[in-house]
């Protein structure tokens, strides 16, 4: 019985990560290619974006780093 | 009997026109009215309590600055037919869908903690123990979803909207100086004591709560499982502009309850608003309590929901009110497993919910300019947006919204951070 749950609930684990995972890769292969017409103005908002978003998590680790202090 | 039949034509064109927006009627309303969640209510009680009526015409300049925002999610959900998070993965690829998915999640789920904070601390105040406001709440939006239409979800969505409306008696309770509220409302102008630290803080704070990312996302989705199309544009503009009213009036009315009876007192929330308002008038004290309770309710239907058909879009399980829970199985999951699961972290006893609301502040920022800036570029995009695209005025309009609103929302997230970073003048 024991080894029946066990085997039960490792399988049933088991494949679900195997399910998630495989639709994240669907997912992924989906949406490879973005699909929206970019022109300098999209590619620089994007790019600013990208630099905010280093930024915010840059002042993150900083905060993290003045609590452990 | 030309006057009387023009007369007459006229009015059964306006009643058409009545009787179609009651239709289409929704999901501008309630993403406006319920943006005054538990966290907004406690904002406007601060604000009141601290300045009185001083900031009122700053609330009016929110309620046009919240409709440009929301509008373009209506125009973006009737023509490409796809919610935010799928219309980002689409036009963006996976990286950005990801990052917007995975925040929006984490996002919507710690503002719901905040939601079930302040509905708990709202029965509180009637002595019903915590455990029977969670129970309960999870109970009444699951009936809500589990009905198997987004149409009864939606009515019973905007009943609990006029609950909110509970704050206009309330205000007239406290009979404020009409002639000062209107001068306040039209008349910018600074506080006695000038431009200070904490004046900035609570009008970013105020900003923060006018516009929220999961706003973005659950409008859009909103208009999707409504079946909104092209040619019900106007009606849904309609419908956000007289939710983004509606939402500047509640606020307002709070503003003008504290600022009457509380003036000069420093609130913490809106929970010990209301206890401070008992000890005056046990109505305006009452009023106030039921408010946060169904602010903190209609935010946390709208937020669950947001999250759910963000899974769904991007997952592709079958995500739609419209669905019972054997056609969309993990849709519902997703929205239970949410709801309970942030209800059960309130009654945790020592939970960090102080750290947790401040952390909601950061995270927002970080998902806030993202969401923002994907709506400018694809309501830019022809290939998708054909006539509907942003205009020339649209989008100077709206560039200068989204960059005041990154600016000031980065600059409240730090000050979350770094409470001190601001005291220096």
């Amino acid at each position: 019985m024991g080894s029946f749950l066990y085997e039960f609930f490792i399988n049933g684990i088991k494949k679900f990560f195997e399910n998630t995972f495989a639709q994240i890769a669907e997912i992924n292969r989906k949406y490879a290619v973005p699909q929206v017409k970019t022109n300098k103005w999209t590619n620089f908002a994007l790019l600013m974006l990208r630099g905010y978003l280093i930024l915010l998590i840059a002042i993150l680790f900083l905060k993290f780093f003045t609590l452990l202090k | 009997m030309n006057f009387w039949a023009n007369l007459f034509y006229k009015y059964r064109r306006w009643w058409k026109a009545f009787k179609m927006y009651l239709i289409l009627a929704g999901p501008g309303l309630i993403v406006m009215i319920a943006d005054n969640d538990a966290g907004g209510i406690t904002t406007y009680a601060a604000t009141g309590a601290k300045y009185g009526y001083h900031l009122l015409w700053f609330l009016v300049i929110l309620g046009p600055i919240a409709y440009y925002v929301q509008e373009m999610t209506v125009r973006l959900g009737a023509v490409t037919k796809r919610g935010h998070a799928e219309a980002i993965f689409f036009a963006f690829g996976s990286f950005w869908g990801w990052f917007s998915l995975l925040d929006l999640i984490l996002t919507d789920w710690l503002t719901l903690i905040t939601e079930f904070i302040g509905m708990t601390a709202a029965m509180s105040i009637f002595h019903v123990p915590g455990w029977l406001t969670v129970t309960v709440v999870c109970g009444i939006m699951g009936f809500m979803v589990l009905q198997g239409r987004y149409w009864t979800w939606e009515k019973i969505a905007i009943l609990f909207c006029t609950v909110n409306l509970i704050y206009i008696p309330a205000a007239f309770m406290v009979h404020p100086s009409v002639g000062n509220v209107l001068k306040n409302c039209v008349v910018p102008h600074l506080p006695p004591g000038g431009f200070t630290n904490e004046l900035f803080f609570l009008l970013m704070a105020n900003v923060g709560t006018t516009i929220a990312p999961w706003m973005v996302f659950f409008q859009q989705s909103a208009v999707v499982d409504k079946g909104m199309q092209e040619k019900d544009i106007g009606m849904g503009r309609l419908d956000t502009a007289l939710g983004s009213l509606f939402t500047i009036l509640i606020a307002t009315f709070v503003i003008i309850v504290t600022g009457t009876v509380l003036r000069g007192m420093n609130i913490e929330s809106a929970g010990q608003a209301a206890i401070e308002l008992m000890k005056t008038n046990k109505y305006l004290g009452t009023f106030l309590a039921i408010g946060l309770f169904d602010a903190g309710f209609l935010g946390a239907i709208c937020i669950s929901l947001a999250s759910s058909w963000a899974f769904g879009e991007v997952f592709g399980w079958a995500h739609s009110l419209n669905k019972n829970v054997k056609e969309a199985p993990w849709f519902y999951a997703f929205y239970f497993f949410a709801i309970i699961s942030a209800g059960v972290v309130v009654l945790i006893p020592g939970a960090p919910l102080v750290l947790i609301t401040l952390f909601v502040q950061v995270i927002a920022v970080t998902l806030l300019p993202a969401a923002l800036v994907f709506l400018i570029i694809l309501l830019n995009d022809e290939a998708s947006m054909g006539k509907y695209k942003n205009t020339l005025w649209q989008n100077i309009i709206n560039i200068t919204i989204v960059t005041a609103i990154i600016a000031l929302s980065t600059a409240y997230g730090i000050s979350a951070l770094f409470p001190n970073l601001f005291k220096g003048s």
